[in-house]
């Protein structure tokens, strides 16, 4: 591509903002409430019944405000790191158990909705699904306990949920995600596995006492 | 907090030891599965049917990286299982298998090996005089010759089906080469597909033996294709199976895939592809039932025959079907032979 031609490109890929009516404006949110939030799901692979719980810790919020022809629309978009263990059982596969870390970001709607994409990377320790044998030289056969792998993970994850607390006052959100875990060197190759989760995020607020009224 | 670990941690390890429990069922409706941990694979082996009969058909499936969960078909469930069991063995890096498989242990001998480590925990398992019959299809043909002409493995098995297999690489390569050229020739005579047999045949003339890996491949599929083209006859479609069959039988389809395309069956192909068990056949003595489909260009009747002709045993039968392919289309014929040959030794 010659340089007029570049540098035309660039102009209208900058321009497009102006051209689509729309201004863009991120401030920072230093009301940030920075509770840890706590995660539980139920995680499975369609038939294959699995569960999740999870940590979030807050690291970023921003406030993103768009100015369009129609008028300002505004959403918020929040960072996380969590850690999570999750575990799910394929009978006569395997049942597998992880550890997770990761990085997610949300996006929330003023309507209570969110989206949120979360990549990750951990460890897991799968236990075969039936009784597993070994064969000595001498042919004696024996059972071995607890027999599975370990493997490093990955998983990417991407997900819709809703803010009871926008409109209901209600301290909890409830979410959907879909994930490919990956595990690696399955077979010295790879393994990859969707799941579905559907799961509750509340902080741990809720769970404590309420103070008596001593009158 | 500690002590809430602790008790996490037990009720976690017994969850898993109550998933590992030993489950072995002698009655005309088996159904277990268990693993066998050999060099570094964990291979899942499903045994259903009856077992109370004391006999096993131990399918050793094709690929190399397919799945035993392909011969899982109704008509299996129907005829055979209720008379003898079938215990489906995934072999390493394939299908439901597990662990650290790699180049190093994706190796012909090494799956010989496996093979006779199965058979050793069938016994070990249902019983010493248990008797174990293998039906090897395809690639399993490789996997099975190895296996029975090394030391003193045949005396572990009562039989030997060899369906629609190979025993020898090379040669069953030049007798796919040979069928693409004869039935095409008298396929283009009768006006059928002319194009497409015509650049087969060309593809097959051109080839001159020894082939590489590669080229034995491209004529693999060549001959999977020239099946397609036979009128009136309907290759079994092995994905009908799998989708019959996948919640039913748990199969975890992911595992299936990523073993097929996993690199270390390409290492395996280009190990075996001058790979021949022809001078060595000898040694076999156990009984033996051949049976090839007409229609199979993968594994064409001549290698059958070939095989059939070297044994050294001395109870044998061949038994050729008129409208099969590569995937023991006539499912009950096929199951039938497999009966009778078992009841009779």
């Amino acid at each position: 591509m010659r340089y007029s031609q570049k540098l035309l490109f660039v102009i209208v890929l900058s321009a497009f903002p102006i051209f689509a009516g729309a201004q863009k404006q991120t401030v920072i949110d230093t009301t940030f409430n920075r509770t840890t939030p706590l995660k539980a799901a139920y995680l499975g692979s369609i038939i294959y019944p699995g569960a999740k719980i999870a940590l979030e810790w807050p690291t970023a919020a921003y406030v993103v405000t768009k100015s369009k022809r129609h008028g300002v629309k505004s959403y918020r978009k929040e960072k996380y790191l969590a850690a999570s263990m999750g575990m799910y059982y394929h009978e006569d596969f395997h049942t597998n158990v992880f550890l997770l870390a990761e990085r997610q970001w949300r996006r929330l709607r003023p309507s209570g909705w969110f989206t949120e994409f979360a990549p990750g990377m951990g460890i897991s320790r799968t236990f075969l699904g039936g009784t597993t044998y070994r064969v000595s030289n001498a042919g004696v056969v024996s059972k071995k306990p607890l027999a599975g792998y370990t493997y490093a993970l990955a998983s990417i994850s991407s997900g819709l949920g809703y803010d009871f607390k926008k409109l209901w006052s209600k301290p909890f959100k409830v979410y959907s995600r879909v994930s490919i875990l990956i595990m690696v060197p399955y077979n010295s190759y790879i393994y990859a596995r969707p799941t579905v989760e559907l799961g509750i995020i509340t902080k741990p607020l809720l769970f404590k006492k309420k103070a008596k009224y001593i009158p | 907090m500690n002590k809430l670990k602790s008790v996490f941690t037990i009720i976690l390890m017994s969850l898993l030891l109550q998933c590992q429990n030993e489950k072995i069922t002698i009655s005309v409706h088996t159904d277990d599965t268990f693993y066998v941990e050999n060099n570094g694979a964990a291979m899942r082996v499903s045994v259903k049917g009856n077992t109370e009969s004391g006999k096993i058909m131990l399918i050793v499936h094709g690929g190399p990286g397919g799945s035993s969960f392909l011969y899982h078909t109704k008509k299996i469930q129907s005829l055979l299982e209720p008379c003898y069991a079938v215990a489906y063995w995934d072999q390493r890096a394939a299908s439901a298998s597990q662990g650290t498989a790699n180049k190093a242990t994706v190796t012909l001998p090494q799956f010989g090996d496996d093979l006779k480590s199965v058979i050793q925990v069938l016994k070990y398992r249902y019983g010493a005089t248990t008797k174990v019959y293998l039906m090897s299809h395809s690639w399993g043909g490789m996997v099975a010759t190895q296996f029975l002409t090394a030391g003193t493995n045949q005396e572990l098995v009562a039989g030997w089906i060899f369906a629609n297999a190979v025993h020898d690489w090379p040669l069953n390569d030049q007798n796919t080469i040979n069928m693409i050229v004869s039935r095409g020739s008298q396929e283009i005579a009768l006006g059928r597909n002319v194009a497409k047999w015509q650049a087969m045949i060309e593809y097959a003339q051109s080839l001159e033996l020894p082939i590489s890996a590669k080229q034995s491949l491209k004529l693999n599929d060549y001959a999977w294709e020239a099946m397609e083209l036979i009128e009136g006859f309907t290759p079994l479609n092995e994905d009908d199976i799998i989708e019959e069959n996948l919640i039913s039988d748990r199969i975890p389809y992911t595992s299936l895939f990523f073993n097929l395309i996993n690199p270390v069956q390409s290492h395996l192909l280009r190990e075996v592809n001058e790979k021949s068990f022809g001078s060595l056949l000898i040694k076999i003595t156990i009984p033996l039932l051949v049976c090839s489909g007409r229609h199979d260009f993968v594994c064409p009747t001549a290698t059958g025959l070939d095989l059939f002709t070297r044994i050294g045993s001395v109870d044998k039968q061949n038994l050729l079907f008129d409208n099969s392919g590569h995937n023991l289309e006539e499912q009950s014929e096929y199951i039938n032979a497999f009966i009778e040959f078992i009841s009779m030794h």
